[in-house]
């Protein structure tokens, strides 16, 4: 591969730049700052583009380091040969790869060429861009090494070609620090404490398993034990249903007993009523009562009194009689009142009123004077007289009353005492005028008749209400009890059960009923504190569960991380043994050109470390000159190179490399670079003329 | 009227998340803390009946709390008639456990059993999985009544024999359902199942893995005049998210950890998240789980960080690389014995050992 010519429109602090390149070694001595460093970027640019990154750091990311600050088209072109052909590469980047635009031109044809795709590098030298850039670059990337100036510093990334390989050691101890988190020997670790803390959450769930069997056991032995305990309450029941019924049979009894004595009572109560009537139906008329005997009584007393009375007024009556006859004599012996005095009184006032007249004035007036003197006598003698009579007239009168009065008093006595008598008379059944002690003795028969009534009446009322009550306490008792009782009480009586047999069987059923349950209750406790265990099954298996999981995830990281050893094992002894052969004898080649005297005697370790005899034993590349070193790392990049590209040779990008080698050397090493620039072309960078 | 349509609560589940034991715990006590809150809430909107569908309780083995609990929460809400099908999860260990059935607990058999609530007829059927087909032609309603029915079992268009849960939608058809409340999927989905009905799935309470991401709770449902409306009630304590997070181009740990925190902004700290990243991932690329888990975990009541992304290999990249590297990458793609996922582990660790010293 030969890279002809470029362009470049803008990449970095390259400008419209444009450089022709020749076979073989084209030296470039610029002074520092001139942009040899982004000139090899613009190079690796257009055969690897910019790389994919999302590094932040402009030191990191190329895209962001090259992009032109003053705008205009990012990128350029280049002129190559690859084999028989020519082709022209253009690239033009944006903020994002893929903005990024790729054109292949048949420099012959001029015409687009799909010889090789945007992956042109890569197809062209079978490296990526990481070997590309580690094998065929030294850029001055880092300031320290760049400062050293040291081929060595520089050349020390050849040994980047093996890449991780210096770091092989330490990623394998990484993986198997990890796997020893997992798993130790002698079964420790995380997957085996897991797994512990996973055999004890089983054993606690297998104990609650079987506890749980035996709940089930217990819930088994509940479910058979019910119908034992209902048939023990069954029989229970039934006994003491037997019991109530004998209870019931003899309250029965009881009760007719006492219904049939209440029965009993009241027929007799009855029988006696009748008695009681017979004998109050002896008197056919009642006989009167206290009252009304009292009452006679007081009347025969009042007769008596009356006909006494009487006797008394009838002598009143006598008497009045008597005084109103003297009265009525001596009335009529009082005078009749004269009329002379008044006649003559008369006559003297008419004559003297006559002689007036005719003018006997004197006699007129004796005669008027007679005649008033006459007229007064008359009067006052009239009115004495007249007093007198009237007087004895009033005193008849009043004895007339009186005598009426006594007559009327004693017609009233007559009547009263006809009245009483016949009362009494009729009441006694005796005829009038039936003497007074006769009466009284018999009203003592009537008094005594009376209270005999009395009594029986007394007596059979009595006997009425006893039989009442008696009746009615028998009808109450009879209503109080219930049909079937009243229905017993007509049947005839049944023999009654034994109750103590009955008692004692009861308590046998319920002692056994007792038993069941409290076998139950302790079956029921049992299944309370089994539940109350495995309740924890739940939660165990959840454990076991999150354990499970845990463990499947160490065992399944454990394994990842086995087999990324593995893996990584592997490719590192087929990456080893690949290259390792070829290196050496391409390193001794080099050694040989470039130190013909043979004073070092170098090897290389399966990383790819080049080491130096000395004494009988290897040494590092440090323990070294500068010079030898930077000798060995050249020959070691050559190597590397004849190794890497044993097709397609890339282009080589030297910068400054020889400036530690002493002059002998350099020469060597420059006779060697221009030997080899007859297979490859190369581009040596330095600030001095060589 | 008002009803409520839950089901799948799987009380007593094992928790999946992979929540710590102290936490796996309480989260069993929520998910009975959530059903005795929707009782609560039942009681408060005055609700008559409660419809579980199937899958109360996740395995035979019932704990002594979660039992009680339920039980406490039948017999505390005697003006709630709650109306229990067993699922495929049930396995009569709730009911053969009781000493006595509550009276306003009703309960299904393998065949249909209808029961009058208000204007509704509530059916159901316990299903075992085995012809679906004569079930569903069984199934006699009234025209004239509101006809809620009761089932357990994956609805789909067509049944398919090789999967026993799944029953199909087209022999349930014109038989004068109005409501189909179904249990077993975990997320809430209604569509129509006639002219007349809609069939729907309420969806568990509350999530348990994150393959129950998204909302989660209970449908309300209402009948009147002879009619079923329906709503979705979002009622879970804490919901489920997994998150995909794009990780595609990201190259440092900051970067990728920044990208995660834009992403689950918004969600609630009491929630439990998923973050999977996603997306191709140069092998280089700093990818730390644990870093971002750090950053976040006190941020949630459970964060999970999951690589899911796929690395970006490019074999022909490796083609010319020489080096130990280069080797070792082709040495491993060039493998035969290693899957495409042990390919990508095996490089990124061999890879980061080799650059990390």
């Amino acid at each position: 591969m030969q890279i002809l010519r470029l362009h470049i429109e803008n990449f970095g602090r390259l400008h419209d730049f444009d450089m022709e390149f020749q076979e073989g070694l084209q030296v470039l001595c610029q002074e520092n700052g001139w942009g040899k460093s982004t000139l090899a970027a613009f190079i690796k640019a257009m055969f690897y583009g910019l790389p994919q990154t999302a590094r932040r750091s402009l030191k990191e990311n190329e895209r962001k380091r090259y992009r032109p600050w003053q705008g205009g088209a990012f990128g350029g072109s280049m002129e190559f040969r690859a084999g028989r052909d020519t082709y022209r590469v253009e690239r033009f980047f944006g903020a994002k790869d893929r903005e990024d635009t790729f054109a292949l031109y048949d420099c012959l044809t001029g015409l687009k060429s799909g010889a090789y795709s945007s992956g042109l590098g890569e197809e062209l030298f079978h490296v990526d861009r990481g070997a590309y850039e580690r094998s065929c670059f030294f850029m001055q990337q880092d300031l320290e090494l760049s400062a050293s100036g040291s081929l060595n510093a520089r050349l020390s990334r050849v040994e980047e070609d093996a890449g991780d390989m210096r770091n092989y050691e330490k990623a394998v101890a990484s993986l198997e620090e990890k796997m020893k988190y997992y798993r130790k020997t002698g079964n420790r670790g995380e997957i085996a404490r897991l797994q512990e803390e996973k055999g004890a959450v089983r054993e606690e769930l297998r104990t609650c398993q079987e506890l749980e069997e035996e709940l089930r056991d217990w819930q088994g032995r509940l479910e058979e034990r019910k119908p034992l305990l209902k048939k023990a309450e069954a029989e229970v029941k039934r006994a003491e249903q037997t019991i109530q019924q004998a209870q019931e049979l003899r309250q029965t009894a009881a009760k007719k007993e006492q219904h049939d004595l209440l029965k009993s009572q009241a027929e007799e109560r009855q029988e006696e009523l009748q008695r009681a009537a017979a004998s109050l139906a002896e008197y056919a008329d009642t006989p009167p009562g206290e009252e009304k005997l009292d009452r006679y009584r007081e009347r025969i007393y009042e007769l008596r009194t009356l006909k006494q009375k009487e006797k008394e007024a009838v002598e009143a009556a006598n008497i009045a009689r008597n005084h109103l006859g003297s009265l009525v004599d001596a009335r009529d012996d009082l005078k009749a009142p004269g009329i002379l005095p008044g006649v003559a009184a008369g006559i003297l006032l008419i004559t003297g009123i006559f002689c007036l007249i005719r003018g006997f004035l004197l006699p007129g007036v004796l005669f008027l004077g007679l005649g008033a003197g006459a007229l007064t006598y008359g009067v006052i003698t009239g009115r004495r007289d007249r007093e007198k009579r009237e007087a004895l007239d009033q005193r008849v009168k009043e004895s007339e009353e009186e005598a009426r009065r006594a007559q009327s008093a004693l017609r009233e006595l007559q009547k009263k005492r006809d009245a009483t008598e016949k009362k009494v008379c009729e009441f006694l059944g005796v005829p009038k005028h039936t003497e007074f002690q006769e009466l009284e003795r018999l009203w003592k028969m009537k008094r005594k008749e009376s209270q005999d009534f009395k009594e029986r009446k007394q007596a059979y009322e009595d006997r009425r209400k006893e039989a009442a009550k008696s009746r009615e306490r028998w009808f109450a008792y009879r209503e109080s009890l219930t049909k079937e009782e009243q229905k017993r009480l007509a049947s005839p009586g049944e023999p009654l059960p034994e109750l103590s047999g009955l008692r004692k069987a009861l308590e046998e059923k319920r002692a056994r009923r007792e038993r069941f349950w409290k076998e139950e209750r302790e079956i029921r406790y049992r299944i309370g504190s089994l539940q109350e265990k495995t309740d924890r099954i739940l939660e165990l298996r959840e454990r076991e569960a999150a354990l499970s999981v845990k463990i499947d995830e160490a065992v399944r990281e454990h394994g990842l991380l086995e087999q990324t050893l593995h893996y990584l094992r592997t490719a590192k002894e087929q990456f080893s043994t690949r290259y390792l052969g070829e290196l050496k004898d391409r390193l001794e080649y080099y050694l040989a050109e470039l130190e013909p005297e043979r004073k070092l005697r170098p090897l290389l370790d399966v990383s790819l470390q080049v080491k130096v005899q000395e004494a009988g034993a290897f040494r590092t590349l440090e323990t070294q000159s500068a010079g030898q070193q930077d000798l060995l790392r050249f020959a070691q990049r050559l190597a590397v190179l004849d190794v890497l590209y044993p097709e397609e040779q890339p282009f080589l990008i030297l910068d400054d490399p020889f400036v530690n080698l002493d002059a002998g050397r350099q020469r060597r090493a420059m006779e060697q670079l221009e030997q080899l620039a007859g297979r490859r072309q190369m581009l040596l960078l330095t600030c001095r003329e060589l | 009227m008002k009803l409520i349509h839950c089901g799948d609560l799987h009380l007593d589940s094992k928790m999946e998340t992979g929540l710590s034991a102290e936490k796996a715990r309480e989260r069993r006590l929520e998910l009975l803390r959530t059903f005795t809150r929707m009782l609560e809430q039942a009681e408060a909107d005055k609700v008559e009946a409660i419809l579980i569908c199937g899958d109360l309780f996740d395995a035979e083995h019932v704990s002594a709390r979660a039992r009680n609990c339920v039980l406490d929460g039948i017999v505390q809400h005697p003006g709630i008639t709650f109306y229990y099908l067993q699922g495929n999860h049930d396995q009569s260990s709730f009911l053969s456990g009781l000493e006595e059935i509550p009276d306003n607990l009703r309960t299904f058999g393998r065949e249909w059993t209808s029961y009058e609530q208000g204007e509704a007829v509530i059916t159901g059927a316990e299903w075992s999985g085995a012809d679906a087909d004569t079930l569903a032609g069984q199934l006699s309603l009234p025209e004239d009544r509101v006809n809620l029915v009761m089932f357990h079992g994956m609805a789909a268009e067509y049944a398919d024999k090789d999967r026993s849960e799944i029953f199909s939608l087209r022999n349930w058809r014109g038989k004068q359902i109005d409501y189909l409340a179904l249990g077993h999927i975990h997320s809430f989905r209604q569509e129509r199942l006639d002219d007349r009905g809609v069939w729907c799935y309420c969806g568990c309470l509350e999530g348990r893995g994150f393959d129950e991401c998204g909302p989660k709770g209970y449908v309300e449902l209402e009948v009147k005049a002879g009619k079923v409306s329906s709503r979705f009630v979002p009622f879970a304590w804490r919901c489920l998210h997994e998150v995909p997070v794009d990780v595609t181009d990201l190259l440092t740990a900051e970067e990728i950890r920044r990208r995660v925190q834009e992403e689950v902004q918004g969600i609630p700290s009491k929630d439990m998240v998923k973050i999977c990243l996603t997306g191709k991932s140069a092998l280089e690329a700093e990818k730390d789980p644990a870093w971002i888990q750090k950053w976040l975990e006190e941020d949630y009541y459970l964060l999970k960080v999951r690589d899911e992304t796929t690395g970006v290999i490019h074999p022909e990249e490796y083609q010319y690389d020489v080096s130990l590297k280069g080797e070792f990458v082709r040495l491993v793609l060039g493998s035969e014995e290693l899957s495409e996922e042990q390919k990508e582990e095996i490089l990124r660790r061999g890879i980061h050992a080799l650059e990390e010293v």
